[in-house]
């Protein structure tokens, strides 16, 4: 057995009964793997709560040691639209018959409202081509992004946020094995910035115990500040004080140093516009422009052109609060 | 106040003009052809031997020949080219006047009239059309009645438009330039420019030209923008001489900016082969330096904003009609909305280009690393790219994370010295806070 690096992947729950505080999913679940008899299932809820953990853990359950050999996990983020889910599907997976004594193969579809309607109208089809000896399981983390005829074609489990207790309880199981000294202000500051997501929880208790053998609340605060780029914020400052081309750098190094996309920084520079420096009604007039640009890019294909575009409106913004309006 | 930008503002091809003839590099036999038919009119006679045609390919120095000896031997020179050869009348009215030594004070460069004139019709296998011959003939006459020197150029002298012409002149043909003139003089702008040239960059530039000097100028030249530390490697070379010519995007964009009509801004944009995605991206990167304004600035990219939308419409619906906003947005649109002119011209190679294309090994290494990650970690790349790589980063500071890290992954050296440098650049991001 190789060593996993990762606690989030160490500590994962592998069985339906390791699966905390989804009590009524679990039970629904149980009793399909029981039968042998599954529908199609989506999982709608937040991240790091468990859904695809669940589907894994519900595929070995069904299948026990053959689970590998009938499951198929496919990222709808990652999949080149429906045609190649279509084509894996049908080329990889659906052509050869189930191992064991299940009559169904199962696909894990993760990320599924990360997929535009069209394709998921596609996906309909596919499920439909291939329901006789396919099951499958969509997660997403909000279910109205997933269009009626699937919804009305799958059974649809909510997944909560983990409640503090038993979140806390967990952290301080993997820290116990891994050896790790957690301040109570620790697991406070942890839960504080994760929120009942779990594998954002793991994962700041695995950075704060590499930067330090003692995890407190100022540790787990310096590994937040480490892995949100300050380059956010500075290009926000930046266009307020109407350095444009400065701020542009910073966009460029965001998208191509950073890799994140548009939608990753319309996201941070949104978390950022609250804690300005600045009159709160420049907040809300950012606020509008930045609602605009979300939208834009949706409708855009060229991410660069709509940010560009974006710090020039905040850029003026900044400048118009500085000086004074005559039409007024 | 020096403006860095401004040294790119100026095409090489200017800037670096050899200012004697004797700098001006090959075709020597042809240049003292030329030299020995100017030489009494040098020296103020006249002379039977009134035309002469100088023919070649374009870019290898014949106009330059003939403007730099009009200025070394004190020659008013009366030019002419494919615009004003357009119609009879605009070559009777310019070159009319100046062989007969009338009142032309305002067509020469100097302003004052020297007794020395110079009559060059360049580019002269352009004319064509049903007014070819009208213009042809005007030429014909001016030939017969000028008191002074007349000089013919064409790419081909063989063209039968200007067959009647050809028999009054005296033929100089210019060959293509060889590859070692064309180094010698790209080098020489290397050390003028204080660049660093590798050779096997300049002989891709001067091959890729054949023997064109003014492409090969102006690639340099691109490169020279393209690069970071002043330093030109043949791959800077090899995508800026596979490149349309950089020239026309110099065109397309001085046009672009300066248009005072809707029309005239989209029609620069027609003319040009340049892809619009590509124009697009030299537009958006140099506004900046173009609109200082921050209300011009917002008002420009707003239509870059809209146009952008407008393209990725027409090819969502496919339909293409909204593909023609996208390319007016971009070129009228962006002008005709702002109030203020266009700052002087400092157009750059763009500059998410540059770094897009800098980082491409390195985003590649990336992709497989967020691959691998993601089929273990059951998670999209994305997803692993947001969540995960960035607290790997920080676990892996401890160094047996690092390794127990490599051999998890079965990680090769080059993606395990990616992974270290982005740890150590995540950490000193907190150590500047």
């Amino acid at each position: 057995m190789e060593e996993e690096l990762m606690w989030a992947e160490k500590y994962r729950p592998k069985r339906l009964d390791d699966i905390i505080d989804q009590d009524d999913v679990i039970r629904a679940l149980k009793s399909f793997a029981k039968e042998k008899n599954v529908p199609h299932m989506l999982f709608a809820g937040p991240a790091g709560v468990g859904k695809t953990a669940t589907a894994i853990a519900f595929a070995r359950e069904l299948y026990g040691e053959n689970w590998r050999e009938n499951t198929l996990e496919l990222n709808a983020s990652d999949e080149r639209g429906i045609d190649t889910v279509r084509e894996t599907i049908k080329e990889r997976f659906a052509r050869t018959l189930p191992v064991g004594d299940v009559p169904f193969k199962l696909i894990i579809l993760d990320e599924s409202d990360a997929m535009t309607a069209d394709a998921q109208t596609a996906l309909r089809r596919v499920m439909e081509i291939f329901a006789r000896n396919v099951r499958f399981i969509l997660t997403c983390n909000y279910s109205n992004k997933i269009i009626e005829p699937i919804q009305s074609r799958t059974v649809v489990f909510r997944f909560n946020p983990l409640p503090k207790d038993k979140a806390i309880e967990r952290l301080k199981f993997i820290a116990k094995n891994e050896g790790v000294n957690v301040s109570e202000d620790g697991y406070e500051a942890i839960w504080d910035v994760s929120a009942g997501d779990m594998r954002k929880a793991i994962n700041t208790l695995q950075s704060a115990a590499a930067l330090s053998n003692i995890v407190n609340s100022d540790i787990v605060y310096k590994v937040v500040g480490m892995t949100r780029p300050k380059e956010v914020r500075e290009l926000l400052n930046l266009a307020l004080q109407g350095k444009f081309s400065d701020a542009r750098d910073k966009l460029y190094e965001l998208m191509y140093n950073y890799g994140l996309s548009g939608n990753d920084i319309v996201s941070q520079i949104h978390r950022e516009i609250f804690r300005l420096n600045t009159d709160e009604s420049i907040k809300i007039k950012i606020l509008k422009t930045l609602g605009d640009y979300e939208y834009r890019l949706m409708e855009g294909a060229n991410e660069e052109i709509q940010l560009s575009s974006l710090l020039a409106q905040i850029v003026l913004i900044g400048y118009e609060s500085k000086t004074p309006q005559r039409e007024r | 106040m020096f403006n860095p930008q401004l040294k790119y503002g100026l095409p090489w091809t200017i800037k670096h003009r050899p200012k004697t003839v004797e700098e001006i590099v090959g075709n020597n036999e042809s240049k003292q052809a030329f030299l020995i038919w100017l030489k009494p009119w040098i020296e103020g006679r006249q002379s039977k031997q009134k035309v002469v045609m100088l023919y070649g390919p374009p870019g290898i120095g014949k106009t330059l020949l003939v403007e730099v000896a009009a200025e070394q031997y004190g020659f008013d020179l009366i030019e002419m080219n494919a615009g004003d050869l357009a119609n009879a009348e605009s070559v009777k009215r310019i070159a009319g006047f100046a062989s007969r030594n009338e009142g032309i004070l305002s067509f020469t460069r100097t302003g004052e009239t020297s007794s020395k004139r110079l009559i060059l019709f360049d580019e002269i296998d352009s004319i064509e059309g049903p007014k070819a011959q009208d213009i042809i003939n005007t030429m014909l006459e001016i030939i017969d009645n000028s008191r002074y020197p007349i000089v013919l150029i064409a790419n081909d002298a063989w063209n039968p438009t200007i067959s009647l012409l050809r028999s009054k002149c005296q033929l100089i043909e210019f060959k293509r330039l060889g590859i070692r003139d064309v180094l010698y003089y790209l080098k020489k702008i290397c050390a003028e420019e204080n660049l660093l040239c590798q050779d096997q960059a300049l002989h891709i530039i001067a091959e890729r030209n054949n023997g064109d000097m003014r492409g090969s100028i102006l690639d340099l030249q691109l490169a020279a923008s393209m690069s970071i530390n002043k330093t030109i490697t043949p791959a800077l070379a090899n995508v800026a001489s596979s490149r349309d010519r950089i020239y026309d995007i110099f065109t397309v964009l001085r046009k672009i900016f300066y248009a005072r009509t809707a029309l005239s801004a989209r029609d620069a944009l027609n003319e040009t082969a340049q892809d619009p995605e590509m124009l697009l991206a030299w537009i958006s990167s140099n506004l900046p330096y173009i609109y200082t304004d921050p209300k011009d600035l917002a008002a420009a990219y707003e239509a870059l904003s809209l146009a952008d939308i407008f393209k990725n419409a027409s090819e969502q619906k496919r339909y293409w009609r909204l593909l023609s906003y996208y390319l007016e947005l971009i070129s009228a649109g962006v002008v005709l909305s702002v109030k203020s002119k266009p700052a002087k011209s400092t157009y750059n190679y763009p500059k998410s280009l540059r770094i897009a294309s800098q980082l491409k090994e390195k985003r590649a290494l990336k992709q497989k690393l967020l691959e691998t990650l993601s089929k273990k970690l059951h998670a999209s790349t994305t997803k692993v790219n947001n969540e995960y790589l960035p607290y790997i980063a920080i676990i892996v500071s401890k160094p047996e994370n690092l390794k127990s890290l490599s051999s998890w992954l079965r990680l090769d050296d080059k993606t395990l010295s990616f992974i270290e440098e982005y740890s150590k650049s995540i950490q000193k991001n907190l150590n500047e806070k």
